[in-house]
């Protein structure tokens, strides 16, 4: 890069304990997700016989084939499968609908939340934003009930609008963000397409949120991964098999198998399927958010 | 036609009164500029008049219609902010011709328009950039650009050249006053630089603490002062001023000693002013007379060598405020720092203001002024 920080590169004691701690870091970072891939390729007939090493004793493709259903059941019971019949890739599907309409949802909804405590003035907006925050400190657990009994007696109960629900409309902590960085946009700007003939909703989508790129993305990752991981509210109210998001869908995999264990082996390379597109995100957002990052301070 | 006019224009925040009553005409065609110190208010009656501010009590009027209850872009200006505001994701060409396509024109209408302004401002070859990669004499001259497009009645300033360094800045001041020479366009021009002010206007509208001080043209500001503050705003260097009692008053000649008793010979109108007042003497630094003996005597403490002319800074007793005296010399002068200056004041160089800082009148007219300079 070339504007390359001023500082030495010297082997300082700071920096062999900073890059230690990075490494310890990332061991323990790792070394889950070593565990749950080397269980997935893992044989289950072998399960149980190399279970001090942290390679597997041989491998496999048959459980992803498994948990992807591209075997028979009789072949799937045989392997150690629970015989129930999960259907992955729905649950993949239900999980990516879920959290691209909770992405879109809150992002949108917070931006024009945020736009308008930190533009518009209107009266009471000083309670009403510090009354957002305050929303902040209430755990989330708290309002499962009464949102269960609502989304319940409207009748959501095993629909996409029933699950969506109480994440769609505003995310406090989103509003909480963005009007930090809709804050800092040079007023000027907006006068000056006021000046142009704009109205406030063109300035908002056609000036605010371009200039907004990069916290939008930041958002709509840390919304995504929120979102993707999200357990327990969906397994609150979409039980049904067929509006199981993955998280749910994975459970299943511990009830007993005919064999009596959990399945074990389906159950890690499940789960390391589910890991995959947050990891793909992370990966390649990461980069673009760093860039960013690094571009709007160093100019 | 006046294309503007504000009538009793007030602006509180809350209780607090920042702009105090403003009676204002810009005629069509005019080049006005407003100028006072920082914190005076000049950028407020321009948002006021641009509809960025609501205008608290008072009337405005623009091209003829009464404006103040007009939303900003029906008012029929065009503004060019401090900072440029150019946005930052859009390329030159779309700045520029942003309001005209929120304005519906065709696209052939807005592709006209924008290469026409883009060849006056020499932007034709950077249409496609971003702002971010142009220097701020470009930024500046496409926020010109973009009020250029739109054919606005009234073009308004706000410090435009005030992020721009030193020699762009004249250079862009040029451009600026070619660019109203070419337009006629009426142009309304904030600033706190009174050498912006002097060169560009048609017409001052010097401003402190939310009111209006004088208002006339750059000469008329110059050599008629209204009072003290104006007299003190307008000129570079700046006026002097000395302490002084108003002895009386012959024929034309008004007569004052000076706190050391220097007497001087003023061509001043002091109207009522009784003899015995204090007065307050105004010399410009090139009215004062370098002469053998006599007159007011002072060390000079500083000297600058400019080229065409040399100032010398001279302690004198009785100045009215902390600064020395600052006085004009000839360029080839072989004045030294420690030398004891001789200073004389001839009949047409001086201002006289009462005890409140008002103005007596001069009795010269700018063919004397010159006569005097
Ligand atoms: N939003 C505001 N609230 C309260 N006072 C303000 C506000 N904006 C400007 N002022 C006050 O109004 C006065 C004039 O400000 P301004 O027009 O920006 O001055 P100038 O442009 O001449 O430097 C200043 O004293 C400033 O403190
Ligand atoms: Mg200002």
């Amino acid at each position: 890069m070339s504007n390359r920080p001023l500082y030495t590169r010297a082997l300082t004691p700071g920096r062999v304990l900073a890059w230690g701690v990075l490494m310890l870091v990332l061991v323990v970072t790792l070394l889950p997700i070593a565990t749950v891939l080397r269980t997935a390729l893992t044989p289950s007939t072998e399960l149980y016989a190399h279970s001090g090493s942290l390679l597997a004793g041989g491998w496999t493709l048959d459980n992803f084939a498994r948990v992807l259903g591209l075997l028979d059941e009789a072949t799937n019971a045989a392997l150690g499968g629970s015989g129930a019949n999960i259907d992955v890739l729905h649950a993949l599907f239900n999980s990516a609908l879920f959290t691209v309409a909770v992405v879109i949802g809150q992002v949108l909804f917070s931006a024009m939340a945020a736009y308008a405590f930190a533009r518009l003035r209107f009266r009471g907006s000083q309670v009403v934003f510090g009354l957002f925050v305050a929303s902040m400190m209430v755990p989330g657990i708290v309002l499962f009930i009464p949102n269960f009994v609502l989304v319940k007696d409207i009748g959501w109960l095993n629909t996409y609008a029933g699950l969506v629900a109480p994440f769609l409309l505003f995310s406090a902590f989103g509003i909480f963000f963005l009007r930090q960085f809709f804050l800092s946009i040079p007023k000027d700007l907006e006068e000056a397409a006021l000046l142009d003939g704009a109205s406030r909703l063109y300035i908002f989508f056609r000036i605010v949120l371009p200039l907004s790129k990069t916290p939008i993305a930041t958002l709509s990752i840390l919304c995504g991964i929120a979102a993707w991981n999200e357990f327990f509210w969906p397994f609150l109210v979409a039980k049904d098999e067929d509006m199981q998001v993955l998280t749910v869908a994975l459970q299943s995999f511990k009830s007993s198998t005919p064999q009596g264990a959990p399945d074990w082996t389906g159950l890690m390379a499940a789960t390391f399927l589910s890991i995959l597109p947050t990891a793909a995100l992370l990966i390649s957002m990461a980069r673009r958010v760093v860039e960013s990052v690094a571009f709007s301070g160093g100019k | 036609m006046s294309d503007v006019v504000l009538r009793q224009v007030r602006k509180a925040y809350g209780s607090i009164e920042t702009i105090h009553g403003i009676d204002l005409a810009v005629e069509s065609g005019e080049f006005v500029v407003f100028v006072g110190p920082s914190g005076c208010g000049k950028s407020t009656l321009l948002r006021m008049i641009a509809g960025l501010e609501d205008i608290t009590s008072g009337e405005l009027e623009i091209a003829g219609v009464r404006a103040d209850t007009l939303p900003p872009a029906r008012r029929q200006v065009a503004m060019v902010f401090q900072s440029y505001a150019l946005y930052p994701h859009l390329t030159v060409f779309e700045n520029m011709a942003f309001g005209l396509t929120l304005a519906g024109e065709s696209r052939d209408v807005i592709r006209d328009r924008v290469s026409r302004a883009a060849q006056v401002l020499q932007l034709s070859h950077l249409l496609e950039r971003k702002p971010k990669a142009l220097s701020g004499g470009q930024r500046q001259r496409v926020a010109i650009g973009r009020a250029i497009v739109r054919k606005p009645a009234v073009f308004l300033f706000d410090e435009p050249l005030s992020n721009l360094d030193a020699s762009l800045r004249v250079q862009m001041r040029i451009e600026i006053a070619r660019l109203h020479a070419e337009m006629q366009a009426t142009m309304i021009y904030v600033t706190h630089d009174q050498v912006e002010a002097m060169t560009l206007a048609d017409k001052i509208v010097v401003l402190n603490k939310g009111g209006i001080e004088q208002v006339g043209s750059p000469l008329d500001l110059y050599h008629h002062p209204r009072n003290l503050f104006v007299a003190g705003f307008i000129g570079s260097p700046k006026m002097n001023f000395l302490e002084g009692v108003l002895q009386g008053t012959s024929g034309e000649l008004a007569t004052v000693t000076l706190a050391d008793g220097t007497p001087l010979q003023l061509a001043i109108d002091t109207g009522s002013t009784a003899p015995g007042t204090r007065v307050t003497v105004g010399v410009r630094p090139e009215h004062f007379v370098a002469v053998a003996s006599g007159g007011l005597a002072g060390r000079v403490l500083v000297v600058e060598h400019l080229g065409d002319a040399t100032f010398a800074y001279v302690d004198v007793p009785g100045r009215a405020q902390e600064e020395l005296l600052i006085v004009r010399l000839p360029a080839n002068s072989r004045t030294r720092i420690g030398d004891t200056l001789h200073l004389d004041v001839p009949v047409y160089g001086g201002h006289l203001f009462d005890t409140d800082g008002h103005a007596l009148r001069r009795l010269v007219t700018e063919d004397t002024d010159r006569a005097a300079a």
